[in-house]
């Protein structure tokens, strides 16, 4: 019998199928099929067009795209945001490591993933930033999820962050915890600038430590902040950089 | 998955019939290393199934070897022949392939036109489906007596042929009227129909580019085409059935025929086009492709264009394991599985149209490079250029022009004349720049005929070019064209790096010529040249390509040894069989030193290339005493010392002390000067090159018994009218205990300089 399902196997056709569209992922035989064995594929090339990478100059902060902002909106490779955070001296992350614009799609596919729990297309990402996640483990940077509230958590099944972070591979401690549970995105900009602190540390011996943050998006920096300033401040880590999918 | 799958079960056809066909235990090996090296891509079962392949491949060739016989005996005086192709009529030399009607196995049949009304007839007139009665006698086909030499007897075994029928007579018996007879005769009949009413350069290109013989085109002008790399636009190309198949197929979906039925009537007419043309491995290639591709579609599956190459590669390896061997069907599948594979590097969609017909050309190039090594020796270098302007030029200019011109002739008849001498002028200017172009210096490389560890190595550095394109990283591209142009520029100083050499008395016919080549390229020399006496024949039968030794037997060799440069050429003295190739060596390799005898440069100067030798060219006239020395190697001419009437008797005497080895090259010395030698020289000589091909006027008796050779060589031409060798000079040399090597019965001898051995070719045990 099981020669009869090798023979089913053999002419079994196993058609990879984009994860976005659900279309069928056309791949050409080309050289490299020859010597080599292509990592299966989750996207197709139509939907893979569609993310916006984040190319070009970038704000040495915050990760953003300087070419659409005008002119009086950064300075010195700094974007006027981040200006700001310095100023108040609330800038405590070092860096934001952002990979594809916040466009339509882009938001579809977050949407998709965190409002109707499409967990697998969590998947897609990986394969695009492989060197950035290879650059980040070879520094050792200890990889921590920012956490949902507890409420937030059982609603939504996962937590996106920490669904990111595992789908990139990265070996994740969770460090921190939520004491509010106020939906973000429900509130305003100023709303989201003046809340206290909201992470709690779990672990302390955080000290002298290179800490990478992860997260799905970074829209004004907020949260990250918060959590950097916690980690540092409390934590004593010595860096905090972060990894998000987008940068609205 | 599927294309995985597949590529690889064509790659194991290959492998296996390869294998079947000259088994060589590195084959094996080779089959092994894959196995091993998918081990982790496949599962058991289809490793199983790639095993399958190799193995049923493998005897597929062994079978189709043994079932490769003869039913003729060789003894038949006379047969009733057929022909399914008509024969190549030059001058009064009428050869070709012929079937035998009763056991209906095919012979080569060559056939002196006796008459030229008879010429006439067998011109004029369509053979295809007429039935002669020949008398003559059937001879078995020689292999090559040059090392790397066109091996004629493999050739037509290939071609299911073992015998070639040399025939004094050939009369017309009757016609036959089978329709397989008919079908043939189109062809034929409508090359026949061109040949008589077309110009000349426009009916050779016509009937290369529309029916696909390329045998009409000049010789010089397939020479330059090569030169430029360009033949291969005269063979019809995959894209030109495309077209074909195109036209027909919208032609009949216009004519209001359901899809489904154009396609089944296209893949009926199909072989019907293929058998138009010829039947060459390119047409077959793409026709196969098409059928195979319209029955997908047919049975409603799709099919990608790699899938589509590999199973017409399996069916066509299938059917005939011996076109393995063809050049066409190397080329044609090289490229087009190159071509197929680069979609990635082709599709990139940054790329403008002018960057992907370069890229294209490059990719064509590379993909045929290790093919074009191995069998012309030779890279083009225009080819990259010449491709870029002529590929264009003849898929968008010249092919249509000739198909236009061809089927406004076709139903205009004779009113379309001025049309038809356009298109002459059109060719004849396309032939007239090419020459230009070719004539360039440095239009082409000799690279010599790689070894099968270079041939790998070749093939690695091409797979990792095509590679790293695909990758598109930039770093990765210089590295691997550095990587390919390291192993090109190895193989390039393969004579440098060689350390072993040669003296080669290479097999010319009746005339002398004698190859040196010392270990790591410190010195090429040729002595003499050959050359055939070209007897006054009447302009009928006079031959359009000559037989000329220098051209067609030492150029060759010379290139399949990757010589560029002749340090010495000797010329013995000035009779026509010494030096009548010397023409074609002049005009096609750099000669540094040219070196005749004293007294002579009138008889030189009689022939008109010697005239017009090139300007850097140092011509010494030597006389006794000239010597060089290199390294352990050494030479000295010890004849002639003066100016004296015959030609003969002041032949250059040359001594060489190669590696130990003493040789005495003797040219047409005769027995005055071998006395005159003998009063100067004490000579101690292993090897005796045997003066005047053997005739009884040189190697007298006490020359023999001073300078005790242990073996000598007679250059002499098979059946020659002089009667060269003498058996008294045979007589001589026995009873000396002189070993003879002759290079009419043995073909050309060749003593390796490392090992002191000395190889005949063809081999002994295939000269059986």
């Amino acid at each position: 019998m099981s020669f009869l399902k090798n023979l089913e196997n053999l002419f079994e056709t196993k058609v990879d199928k984009c994860l976005v569209c659900n279309n069928q992922i056309e791949s050409t035989f080309g050289w490299f099929d020859i010597f080599c064995e292509r990592p299966i594929r989750k996207l197709c090339l139509k939907c893979e067009k569609k993310f916006s990478k984040i190319f070009g100059d970038i704000c040495r902060t915050c990760g953003r795209e300087l070419r659409h902002l005008s002119i009086e909106y950064y300075q010195d490779g700094k974007c006027m945001d981040c200006i700001r955070w310095e100023k108040n001296n609330q800038q405590f992350l070092d860096r934001n490591t952002a990979i594809f614009n916040y466009n339509d799609f882009m938001k579809e596919i977050i949407s998709r993933i965190k409002y109707r729990g499409d967990y697998k297309l969590m998947g897609i990402f990986n394969d695009l930033i492989v060197e950035k996640i290879d650059f980040f483990k070879k520094e050792e940077f200890i990889a921590i999820p920012i956490p949902l509230s507890e409420e937030r958590h059982i609603e939504r099944g996962f937590n996106q962050a920490e669904a990111f972070g595992k789908a990139c591979g990265f070996h994740m401690i969770h460090a921190l915890s939520r004491i509010h549970s106020e939906k973000q995105s429900k509130k305003s900009r100023s709303e989201r600038l003046k809340t206290d602190q909201v992470f709690r540390l779990e672990s302390l011996n955080l000290a002298g430590k290179k800490i990478l943050l992860i997260d799905d998006i970074y829209t004004t920096g907020t949260t990250l902040q918060h959590a950097s300033r916690i980690l540092k401040v409390q934590g004593g880590a010595r860096e905090v950089h972060s990894l998000t999918i987008a940068r609205s | 998955m599927e294309e995985k799958l597949i590529f690889f079960c064509a790659f194991f056809c290959v492998i296996g019939t390869v294998t079947g066909l000259q088994f060589e235990w590195y084959l094996v090996g080779l089959f092994c290393i894959f196995i091993i090296l998918l081990k982790k891509r496949f599962t058991w079962f289809q490793l199983a199934l790639f095993a399958f392949f190799f193995m049923t491949f493998f005897l597929n060739a062994i079978l189709a070897e043994q079932l490769n016989n003869s039913i003729l005996k060789g003894n038949e005086i006379s047969l009733e022949i057929g022909f399914r192709k008509s024969p190549n009529i030059d001058g009064d030399s009428f050869s070709g392939f012929a079937t035998d009607i009763e056991s209906g196995e095919r012979i080569w049949l060559s056939y002196k036109i006796q008459t030229e009304d008879e010429k006439m007839i067998l011109e004029k007139n369509c053979l295809v489906g007429e039935v002669f009665k020949v008398n003559g006698k059937l001879k078995h086909p020689k292999h090559d007596t040059v090392e790397n030499g066109f091996d004629f007897h493999d050739y037509l075994k290939r071609n299911n042929t073992h015998w070639v029928l040399n025939a004094q007579q050939l009369n017309h018996l009757r016609t036959e009227n089978s329709i397989s007879a008919k079908i043939l005769q189109v062809r034929e009949k409508a090359i026949l129909k061109i040949k008589s009413t077309f110009p000349d350069p426009l009916m050779s290109y016509t009937i290369a580019l529309i029916f696909g013989d390329q045998k009409q085109i000049d010789e010089n002008a397939y020479r330059a085409y090569q030169k430029l790399g360009i033949v291969h636009l005269f063979s019809i190309s995959g894209a030109q059935v495309g077209f074909i198949v195109w036209l027909l197929y919208t032609g009949l979906v216009r004519l209001g025929i359901s899809q489904k039925w154009s396609m089944v009537i296209v893949i009926v007419m199909i072989p019907f086009y293929a058998g138009l043309t010829g039947f060459s491995p390119s047409v077959n290639r793409a026709c196969g492709m098409v059928i195979i591709l319209f029955i997908s579609r047919l049975l409603r599956k799709r099919i990608s264009p790699l899938i589509c190459l590999c199973l017409c590669m399996i069916l066509y390896l299938l059917i005939q394991p011996y076109q393995l061997y063809s050049i066409g069907f190397q080329l044609s599948f090289s490229i087009c599985c190159g071509l197929i594979l680069s979609q990635k590097i082709l599709g990139r969609e940054d790329r403008n149209p002018v960057s992907q017909i370069f890229i294209g050309t490059l990719i064509c190039q590379v993909s045929s490079l290790p093919i074009l090594m191995v069998h012309f020796y030779e890279v083009s270098l225009l080819g990259f250029l010449s491709n870029l302007i002529y590929i264009p030029l003849f898929s968008f200019f010249f092919f249509p022009m000739t198909i236009i011109i061809y089927f406004l002739h076709l139903m205009m008849g004779n009113l379309f004349h001025s049309f038809l001498r356009i298109g002459n002028f059109l060719f004849q200017e396309l032939y007239d720049f090419s020459k230009l172009l070719s004539n360039t210096p440095f239009s082409s490389i000799c690279f010599g005929k790689p070894s099968t560890i270079f041939m790998l190595l070749i093939c690695f550095g091409v797979f990792f070019v095509l590679f790293s394109l695909e990758q598109n990283k930039p770093k990765q591209v210089i590295t691997s064209f550095f990587v390919l142009f390291t192993i090109l520029l190895l193989q390039f100083n393969s004579n440098f790096i060689s350390s072993n050499g040669e003296v080669t008395f290479i097999d010319v016919g009746q005339g002398d010529s004698i190859f040196i080549r010392l270990p790591h390229n410190a010195g090429n020399y040729l002595i003499d040249t050959g050359g055939i006496f070209s007897i006054q024949k009447e302009s009928w039968q006079e031959k359009v390509s000559k037989f000329d030794p220098g051209k067609d037997v030492i150029l060759p060799f010379l290139r399949s040894k990757g010589i560029r440069k002749l340090d010495k050429l000797i010329l013995t003295h000035a009779d026509f069989d010494h030096i009548g190739g010397s023409k074609a060596i002049f005009e096609n390799l750099e000669v540094e030193h040219l070196l005749i005898p004293t007294g002579q440069n009138e008889e030189f100067n009689k022939y008109e290339w010697f005239n017009q030798k090139k300007i850097d060219l140092i011509q010494q006239i030597v006389k006794t005493g000239v010597r060089w020395k290199i390294g352990d190697n050494f030479f000295e001419v010890i004849h002639p010392e003066t100016t004296s009437g015959d030609k003969n008797s002041s032949s250059i005497v040359l001594i060489a002390k190669i590696n130990g080895v003493n040789f005495l090259f003797t040219g047409d010395a005769d027995l005055v000067a071998e006395e005159e030698i003998l009063s100067k020289y004490a000579l101690q000589v292993d090897v005796l090159k045997a003066g005047h091909h053997g005739s009884d006027t040189s190697t007298g008796k006490t020359f023999l018994e001073r300078i005790r050779p242990n073996v000598s060589i007679i250059s002499v031409g098979e059946n020659n009218r002089y009667g060269h060798p003498s058996s008294e000079v045979i007589d001589r040399l026995k009873e000396n205990r002189v070993h003879i090597l002759r290079t009419d019965t043995q073909g050309s001898v060749k003593f390796n300089i490392k090992n002191g051995t000395f190889t005949t070719f063809p081999p002994y045990h295939k000269a059986q």
